[in-house]
């Protein structure tokens, strides 16, 4: 058992070295049959910053205060805890903008280049390598914009467009689509049974093509040879998966058919409806636990997504980020921010009234909520808005405010350690940290 | 050149980077660095990284050839006098004149050490748009599947279709097999078509579906290829040409081909003919109207051997007019060989004729010939039409007898007594004919004429008769009525022979009897010779599918005729259609039947695979693949669901998702060239032209010269690529290539319009300055146009709408051309709707967008960012007319004066354009327009036409620009230091091709570069 799985690490590209992988412990393949709830991760990210004078929180004599943008939260107040001063070091060390920032969940380098892409396998994907054996999708990325084609002072644009990356050299991919992120959670996994017999033949193939290429072109094709290998992988989890619900055994998810008609083939026509169905969609996801793992980019770093519905705010959201401390683009950065802060605690709200008998889902998930920058204006990254939200199954203390700015060990890294032991990854080090942070 | 653009060339340019002389000492790094550690770590090192240069990481090494870009853009603005800026402390001399000289130098250096480098050019997926465009050209048919895909990011010089940034996820993965397998759903596979993909969704099919495929398929195929050249329902058919043409080959022994060219016949249709009238089969005495006649032809003259006797024509006359009496002319399909079939004895049947100022009818009863039993006809009522009035004619006949007699007892005696005697005779034998049955037995009423056929009864006619009608019905109560077959028919000619056929004459039967049927029999015989309907012709030939041999029906093609009039093509789908027909038809197969059925169906798997995968397939891949199938079959699937499966598995191959290249195997490398390169096969070279040229699979043609090895040939890859250049799918260059650089892929649904200040913005009017673009960019490569008209150009392309959007008289119609539109402000890019409302806010115009569009897009200048801490001039707020005074006061601050000496200029220009392209007269709030742009060494250019002259006069910046553009995107990389001799020699290529496209794209596909892979080292062991 232990070697298939190590085997399936290397092959996902998770290359921290044999000592790493021999301290790796799991427990995912117990908890299919555990009879409480699973925990859930996720992360949602926005582009280009925050207003830095309305973001935050800190504790006053009834708890937690929230500054203006996160306002939004109160009504869950008490399962958010807010985090400021945690940054990734490595986002200074070389080239200013805004692509070496765009590494929140793995605090690695961002390599400059606008060929051979290279940041580091980050947080979720690892976490999914293990919780996600006991889902049939072991995690959805979710977006709202495509990677544009340009390439921009020596770096890809590809950079802006992802935040999960599943191997250090390939970004996991995003889905954009509404209709494609439904149709990809909720599919019974009959049509890949067809498929099987297929792979092994691809799987020959790609083994066959591989002695004939080159070192550089190997690297591509094992994207590909380990695409094929996770496919299998997950045909037969699925059949797990089914006997179990068959079976009736353990702890069954609240909610069991899709409780939301297919979306429409297509992007939305307005940002605020994308926003809204691709958070439905991750609730039903969670809801019916058909992913224990999600990333979503509210939108891409550097877009200029608009927001016609907010009063008066015409400009994108990078113009705007650029405010030059001009009151009114303040004010406009400041207003975007909140609405977006909105539409995520609706989003938790509901995952807070999905009853899952001892706790509630919300109580059994951590959502983070980060950018790649604080202030947009100056492209300043050092530190970052976070904040969490949710319970981790009972491990989460609620309603507090952390002030880290003094802290000389404030590295994010630690907190996405301290995320990932309670998704079951208890790894030693991680990105550029070595110790959990204590929440 | 202008002082912008000496000043400002892109390092990567390389045009300015001259070698240094021999005798100049060329300094080393380690008396440069010094230098930059005093004038510029300050700014570019350490605390602070302005403009995101940092000097000071590389200290301890230049990395040149990591980062020659960096170096380029230091030479270019220490050249400048852009830096040190001037608040700094300047360069001295001596030491701006060493660092020039040693960048310089080391820049050289890199670009010679290794010329032509093919460079480090990862394995590439197939981008979302080559797989559309290579399904398209695979199947047919455009099912834009890749839509639902993962979107592709850029990289290299900025296009998709760079190895390192195209991934492959168990995502990405999942939806190819999604759509391979609709693309599987959408197919039909029969053992002789082979793999046909239609526009909807096929899915399972049962055996009897498989079947009327097959049937079906050819019935309609036939009738479709052969209708054009069937004569038509009201076509001259010309019967008599062809027994004369006939007659002729026999006696003049004439070929039948000489006969065609000299008469316009159809050959197929003569040889027809000619086996008609010479064959004894099949037997039929309708048929033998035709034949026996042309049979008994007399021959030549002795005397004049070689001419056609008067006879002969005359009597040919006769048999065609005879064949064609049974026939409607005026309605096809509705004369007595139609009607034939239809006989059945019971009721009456009229005799009819024209009989005006005729003195006599003849009522002829005819027994076919074939004995008269039965024959017996009872005419029960004879009605004349007279000019006035009507008259029964057998009351006629009573009354002017009585009228008669009297007549003729009169005393004195009439004049012309002997005349009304002979007149009372007559009429009297003709009454005498009525009421008497040929039975002496019978009795029937006395105004009924019974006859017993061979018989002419001739009737005299009463004065003034215009026309008559006899209702004559067969006589049901003789016994012998089962073997009746009678024809009648009234005429005022002479009367044929009524002891043989009357052609054109409804033969009259008892239904159901042995007598009718083989009459019958003998009929269809003639009716199948001679279809009187062009329908019924198509379908003699649609019948073909049933048949074993080739029909006697004389307008017809048996398949060897039909493939010699369609030609070798359609020869080839008869055959394969008839493949289909032979194996689905039966519902047993024999053994021998089914391992051709398994053949042939794993035979066009293995078709498909090679054109998918672009290559021949291994044998041991055309086994693999064979197995696959067999497999199936075994597991029960039909052979259809087989080849399914196994088109799925051709599609979410390795093979056909990543153009790989291979390395030679160990031990092959014998006579490896220069340099340590890998030179590219014939079928690597295919692909990368195809996939260069139209993002798709390389077409017969190419796969052919990629066959015989020709392809590796200079000459022939360059004429390869000239015609690739011409074809339609080259509009993937306007797409992809040009789309993706200049930006104007996504302008469909590019949302950065007002549309309440711009209801004008209609969807229709953005697709057409989508398609403007993109029609521009096609006829560059489609007709080899110059690459500098693009921007200089002096035309773009138009239809109606744009037109007079744009204000351009004289364009009607929907439809896009070309026209002259530099004396409306336009010509090229730069005055495409396109690009000018891509290039504003929402709501009204920036210079700064479009200056920098054009700056650094089109011209391919390095503009870096602008500072994270300075605010873009807030364009939202300004008054238009004090724009530009705020970006005069913004130009002030020389950390942007840096940037915007150079962008403004280029977009002030373009003021006279409205934020959706249109030219406007004053801008938002009335103010007049200023569109003068005035460079930093004080060149001026005034609106757009000063800016095309401008640009046109300086044109290697745009060239040059070009062709680095289009280098990366055929390499699928960025371009590198080695790349520059290449680009020295595609621009002088163009200067020597009067600046046309195809000199770069030769000068590209011939390159070292594109012809080979570095030649490194081979994979390691295969992951576990």
């Amino acid at each position: 058992m232990n070697t298939t799985r190590r085997k399936f690490l290397r092959g996902t590209g998770v290359a921290l070295g044999l000592p790493w992988l021999e301290s790796v412990s799991v427990f995912g393949a117990e908890t299919a049959k555990q009879n409480v709830a699973p925990r859930r991760l996720g992360v949602c990210f926005t582009g280009n910053g925050v207003n830095p004078h309305h973001w935050g929180a800190k504790m006053g004599a009834n708890g937690i205060e929230f500054a203006n943008s996160l306002r939004p939260l109160e009504p869950i107040k008490n399962q958010v805890a807010v985090f400021t001063g945690l940054w990734n070091p490595t986002t200074i060390e070389g080239e200013g903008g805004h692509y070496p920032k765009m590494n929140v969940l793995c605090g690695l380098r961002v390599k400059k280049t606008t060929t051979d892409v290279e940041v580091g396998t980050t947080m979720d994907q690892i976490v999914a390598a293990h919780a996600g054996r006991n889902t049939p999708v072991p995690s959805i990325v979710l977006g709202t914009e495509r990677p544009s084609y340009a390439t921009d002072s020596g770096f890809t644009s590809i950079y802006s467009a992802y935040i999960s990356w599943s191997t250090p050299t390939t970004p996991a991919p995003k889905e954009i689509f509404p209709q494609q992120a439904f149709d990809q959670l909720f599919d019974d996994g009959s049509k890949r049974k067809r498929d099987k017999s297929i792979l092994d033949l691809v799987l020959d193939d790609a083994k066959g093509l591989r002695t004939r290429l080159s070192q550089r072109d190997s690297r591509k094709l094992d994207e590909y040879l380990t695409s094929v290998r996770e496919i299998e992988l997950r045909v037969e989890q699925a059949e797990k998966i089914s006997q179990a619900e068959t079976g009736g055994q353990g702890w069954q998810p609240s909610v069991k058919t899709p409780t939301l008609g297919r979306p429409e083939a297509g992007i939305p026509a307005s940002s605020e409806d994308h926003l809204r169905i691709m958070f439905d969609i991750l609730l039903l996801a969670y809801q019916m636990d058909r992913t224990r793992v999600a990333t979503f980019m509210l939108n891409n770093d550097l877009s200029n997504m608009r927001f016609p519905s907010l009063d008066g705010v015409s400009s994108g959201i990078h113009e705007l980020s650029h405010h030059a401390n001009d009151e009114t683009r303040l004010a406009h950065y400041q207003k975007v921010n909140e609405f977006q802060v909105k539409l995520w605690s609706e989003f938790l709200q509901k995952m807070a009234a999905t009853n899952e008998g001892e706790r509630s889902l919300l109580d059994n998930s951590m959502i983070l909520m980060t950018s790649s920058l604080m202030d947009g204006n100056a492209h300043d990254s050092k530190q970052l808005p976070v904040v969490l939200a949710g319970g981790g199954g009972g491990t989460i203390k609620g309603g507090q405010a952390y002030d880290l700015s003094a802290d000389p060990n404030r590295k994010l890294c630690r907190l996405h350690l301290a995320l990932m032991d309670r998704m079951g990854v208890r790894v030693d080090r991680f990105g550029d940290a070595e110790n959990a942070l204590a929440i | 050149m202008s002082r912008i653009l000496q000043t400002l060339l892109p390092g990567i340019l390389f045009l300015a980077a001259l070698p240094a002389a021999a005798n100049d000492p060329v300094p080393d790094w380690k008396s440069i660095e010094p230098m930059l550690k005093a004038k510029c770590y300050s700014c570019h090192g350490g605390e602070d990284i302005k403009g995101e240069v940092d000097l000071k990481i590389l200290a301890a090494d230049p990395k040149m050839e990591e980062e020659f870009e960096l170096w380029h853009r230091v030479l270019d603005t220490i050249e400048n006098g852009e830096m040190p800026p001037r608040k700094s402390e300047p360069l001295a001399e001596a030491e701006e004149k060493a660092i020039v000289s040693w960048v310089n130098h080391s820049l050289d250096v890199l670009a010679s050490t290794n010329s032509g480098d093919p460079g480090p050019v990862t394995m590439r997926r197939l981008t979302n748009g080559e797989y559309d465009r290579s399904i398209r050209d695979l199947t047919g048919r455009d099912y834009g599947l890749a839509k639902e895909f993962q979107t592709d990011g850029g990289g290299g010089e900025g296009f998709s279709n760079t190895g390192d940034v195209l991934f492959m996820s168990p995502a990405a993965l999942d939806k190819y097999f999604s759509a391979a397998r609709q693309l599987a759903d959408h197919a039909t596979i029969m053992p002789g078509t082979g793999i046909v993909f239609s526009e909807g969704r096929i899915g399972l099919r049962g055996p009897e579906q498989f079947k009327a495929h097959a049937e079906q398929g050819l019935y309609v195929w036939y009738q479709q290829k052969s209708a054009p050249h069937l004569p038509g329902d009201f076509d001259d058919m010309r019967e008599g040409d062809y027994l004369l043409a006939c007659w002729k080959h026999q006696h003049f022994k004439t070929p039948l081909e000489a006969l065609v060219k000299e008469t316009g016949l159809k050959l197929p249709f003569l040889q027809n003919w000619w086996n008609l009238v010479t064959k004894p089969e099949p037997k039929s005495r309708f048929l033998d109207l035709v034949r026996v006649p042309w049979r008994e032809l007399p021959a030549p003259d002795a005397a004049k051997p070689t001419e056609v006797p008067v006879a002969v024509t005359a009597r040919i006359a006769q048999i065609e007019a005879d064949l064609l009496s049974w026939n409607n002319p005026q309605k096809p399909g509705s004369g007595v060989q139609r009607r034939q079939q239809d006989s059945d004895g019971i009721r009456p049947y009229n005799m009819d004729a024209q009989v005006k100022g005729k003195s006599q009818v003849h009522l002829c009863f005819g027994d076919l010939g074939d004995g008269n039993a039965g024959d017996i006809a009872l005419v029960t009522k004879i009605d004349v039409k007279l000019e006035k009035g009507g008259v029964n004619y057998f009351n006629w006949l009573e009354k002017t007898i009585g009228e008669l007699k009297p007549q003729i007892a009169a005393n004195p005696a009439p004049a012309n007594l002997e005349e009304l005697k002979k007149k009372l005779a007559s009429l009297e034998s003709t009454r005498a004919l009525f009421g008497k049955h040929p039975k002496p037995d019978r009795k029937i009423e006395p105004q009924i004429l019974a006859v017993a056929a061979p018989k002419v009864i001739t009737l005299p006619l009463p004065p003034g008769a215009v026309s008559l009608r006899a209702e004559t019905k067969l006589d049901y109560e003789n016994p012998e009525v089962e073997r009746a077959t009678i024809q009648w028919t009234a005429t005022t000619e002479t009367p044929r022979d009524v002891t043989k056929i009357i052609p054109g004459v409804l033969t009259i039967w008892k239904i159901q009897t042995e007598a009718a049927r083989n009459t019958m029999n003998d009929f269809n015989v003639m009716k199948t010779a001679f279809p009187d309907m062009m329908e019924r012709r198509l379908e003699q030939v649609a019948r073909n599918l049933n048949r074993n041999s080739p029909n006697y029906t004389v307008y017809y093609f048996s398949d060897e005729q039909l493939g010699e009039v369609l030609g070798e093509k359609d020869k080839a789908v008869l055959t394969a259609m008839k493949k289909d027909w032979r194996l689905a038809g039966p519902r047993q197969l024999n053994d021998q039947q089914k391992g051709e059925f398994d053949g042939a169906m794993i035979w066009h798997l293995h078709q498909f695979a090679a054109k998918a995968w672009r290559r021949p397939l291994a044998e041991a891949e055309k086994e693999t693949l064979a197995a696959f199938y067999r497999e199936r079959v075994t597991q029960g699937l039909d052979r259809e669901s087989a080849v399914r499966e196994g088109i799925v598995l051709v599609l979410v191959s390795p093979h056909f998702l990543f153009k790989a290249e291979t390395l030679p195997a160990p031990g092959t490398l014998t006579n490896a060239p220069v340099d340590g390169d890998v030179s590219l096969s014939a079928w690597e070279v295919a692909s990368r032209l195809s996939y260069f040229l139209w993002a798709s699979i390389p077409d017969w043609e190419l796969r052919k010269a990629a066959e015989n090895g020709s392809l590796l040939k200079p000459e022939v890859l360059a004429a390869q690529a000239k015609r690739m250049m011409k074809d339609p799918r080259s509009s993937a260059l306007a797409h992809e290539f040009a789309g993706q650089w200049l930006k104007f892929g996504g302008f469909l649904e590019h949302d950065g319009v007002d549309l309440k200040k711009f209801p004008e913005m209609t969807p229709e009017l953005r697709a057409d300055m989508h398609r403007e673009v993109v029609e521009y960019f096609t006829r560059l490569f489609r007709e080899d146009r110059k690459v500098m008209d693009v921007v200089a150009g002096d035309t773009s392309f138009l239809n109606e709408r744009l037109a007079k959007f744009y204000g351009v008289p004289g364009v009607t119609g929907g439809e896009f051309r070309e026209v002259k539109v530099s004396d409306h402000h336009r010509g090229g890019l730069l005055g495409m709707g396109a690009v000018l409302t891509k290039t504003s806010r929402p709501h009204r115009t920036s210079p700064v967008i479009r200056g920098e569009y054009l700056y650094a897009v089109v011209l391919g200048h390095s503009s870096p960012p602008p500072p994270p801490n300075v605010p873009e001039i807030d364009e939202n707020t300004t008054k238009p007319a004090s724009l530009r005074e705020a970006l005069k006061q913004h130009a002030k601050d020389q950390a942007c004066a840096v940037c915007h000496d150079r962008i403004d200029p280029l977009g002030f220009a373009l003021e006279s354009f409205d934020p959706i392209g249109r030219f406007r007269p004053a801008d938002e709030s009335g103010g007049v327009i200023d569109d003068t742009g005035v460079l930093r060494d004080g060149t001026t250019f005034k609106g757009m036409d000063g800016l095309r002259k401008y640009l046109a006069a300086n044109d290697a910046q745009f060239t040059g620009h070009f062709s680095r553009k289009l280098l990366g995107y055929a390499l699928g990389r960025s371009v590198l230091p080695s790349d520059k001799d290449l680009l020295a020699k595609m621009q002088d290529s163009l200067k020597k091709k009067n600046g046309a496209v195809s000199a770069i794209v030769t000068d590209i596909v011939t390159s070292r570069q594109f012809l080979n892979r570095r030649n490194e080292a081979p994979a390691l062991a295969a992951n576990p």
